[in-house]
């Protein structure tokens, strides 16, 4: 499968700064692609469209071709978020969070370390990064094509960003799931990726 | 003697006062008839042993018509509120979720019904529905519902927007299963809580407005008849007539309010915490 973002344009409100301005990539199910920009410069805005959440004002979002608000149900284009504690409902234990995901293997709950106790807490009981490990574990549904990585470990102590990155790499690879990955860590990106882009040149 | 914490004390709170209010519900409904025996032998007495309330001047037992008129009363409020809260519920929801037009006439009509003042508009609904017991509860239900029916559009419009369900859509989940599955343990507690919490509002208006002659009939042993029947014998200082019903519907209120703030206090575990 071929994500492709076709000449995007965005701005939040008429009156406002126009976000992104024609900006395209293309990313396929065997590549890790970087993205990087400072601050403001509309990376999350990009992924929230990426993955259908925002409708651009111009261009359009194709998945093999198809436009991708086309496809019903489960969206093979999941994001991960900066703030995971938005992301989970504070009032569902955190079995329920997982059970919301696509089929998922045990495989994953234990690679990315979510100890079996933390399933029976709720949201409030568990760190910034405890959460967002849940938050990768259900984005890596069995229908998951395309994963949009937005920041993820931008909360993690240095031992833990190494840990979830080696797996989300190891387990992208390994079933052919495309990565696009924001972060304003260069050195990171360089690491974990196949190519990086620069939102602020291609502006 | 172990120490009971914060959260035992509020479910005892809670559980003591629903108790208490099904006692004078069942109680009164039991004593219907002895509230009707009239005897003239012992007219006018002040409270004593016998007649905790003491006894009108037609002989009969204060105490018991007084537990009779409550149990009416509670029995209209709850009528009155569980059908206040559905229309809350129903068109709070539909405010939310159908869209621009459907919202603004809802929020008209909220506005409309919350402009006039309350009494008003329950006199007006139930004369026009014939007073009695069906004026009544038409007239507290349509008027009660407006607060309660603001906070559910609220929390709905703001889980509308939450992230975790847009995600869940992006998941697969149903718009049902969303509502479910997300929607419900928000709005459930806040539910529950209003519609205890309008009970005291139906039963204080219930007995307002008959104690002015627009709700129900004089025949009916309501808190509201004994109220306006008494204004003429205080004057002759048959103070007990007055003061005993009062008192406890005042009490009931009270404790329909302790119920719901206990409610809310259990539901809702951030509160317990403090």
């Amino acid at each position: 499968m071929e994500l492709e973002a076709k000449h995007i344009s965005f701005q939040y409100g008429s009156d406002s700064r126009q976000i992104l301005n024609d900006f395209s990539l293309k990313l396929t199910q065997k590549e890790r692609v970087g993205l990087i920009a400072p601050s403001g410069f509309g990376k999350t805005t990009f992924c929230k469209i990426l993955a259908g959440y925002e409708k651009p004002d111009q261009g359009e979002i194709l998945l093999d071709g198809r436009p991708l608000a086309e496809y019903k149900g489960y969206c093979p284009v999941q994001m991960i978020w900066q703030h995971p504690e938005h992301l989970v409902n504070p009032r569902l234990r955190m079995r329920e969070v997982l059970a919301e995901g696509d089929h998922l293997e045990g495989r994953i709950v234990e690679g990315l370390g979510i100890e079996p106790d933390w399933l029976n807490r709720y949201p409030a009981e568990l760190s910034g990064g405890e959460l967002q490990r849940f938050c990768i574990a259900r984005a890596l549904g069995e229908r998951t094509r395309f994963i949009l990585a937005d920041e993820i470990s931008t909360m993690l102590d240095l031992i833990t960003q190494s840990q979830i990155w080696s797996f989300l790499v190891q387990e992208t690879r390994q079933r052919g799931i495309g990565l696009l990955a924001v972060s304003h860590n260069l050195p990171l990106l360089q690491q974990v990726c196949t190519r990086v882009e620069d939102l602020e040149q291609r502006d | 003697m172990r120490r009971i914490n914060g959260r035992e004390r509020t479910v005892l709170w809670f559980g003591g006062a629903l108790l208490f209010l099904a006692l004078i519900t069942i109680g009164g409904r039991f004593l219907a008839e002895k509230a009707m025996v009239t005897d003239f032998s012992r007219k006018n007495l002040a409270p004593c042993p016998a007649y905790l309330f003491g006894t009108d001047w037609m002989g009969r037992d204060m105490f018991v018509r007084t537990l009779t008129g409550l149990s009416m009363s509670i029995r209209i409020g709850f009528l009155a509120a569980g059908v206040s809260a559905l229309l809350a519920l129903i068109l709070g929801t539909a405010s939310a979720v159908m869209g621009r037009a459907v919202d603004s006439v809802i929020t008209w009509i909220i506005d409309l019904v919350m402009g006039i003042p309350h009494i008003l508009l329950l006199i007006l609904i139930s004369y026009a529905c014939g007073k009695g017991f069906k004026g009544v509860v038409i007239g507290v239900s349509l008027t009660h519902w407006t607060s309660l029916a603001r906070l559910i559009r609220g929390e709905v419009l703001q889980l509308k927007e939450a992230a975790y369900i847009k995600a869940a859509g992006k998941l697969g989940m149903s718009r049902f299963k969303t509502a479910w599955k997300h929607m419900v343990p928000h709005l459930l507690p806040q539910f529950l809580v209003g519609l205890i919490l309008l009970f005291p509002h139906a039963i204080l208006h219930e007995a307002s407005i008959t104690f002015l002659g627009f709700g129900l009939s004089p025949e009916q042993p309501a808190i509201g008849v004994i109220l306006s029947e008494s204004m003429q014998y205080l004057a002759m200082g048959k103070w007990w007539l007055a003061l005993f019903p009062g008192l406890l519907l005042a009490g009931t209120a009270a404790l329909f309010d302790v119920a719901g703030e206990s409610l809310r206090k259990l539901l809702d575990p951030g509160s317990a915490h403090r």
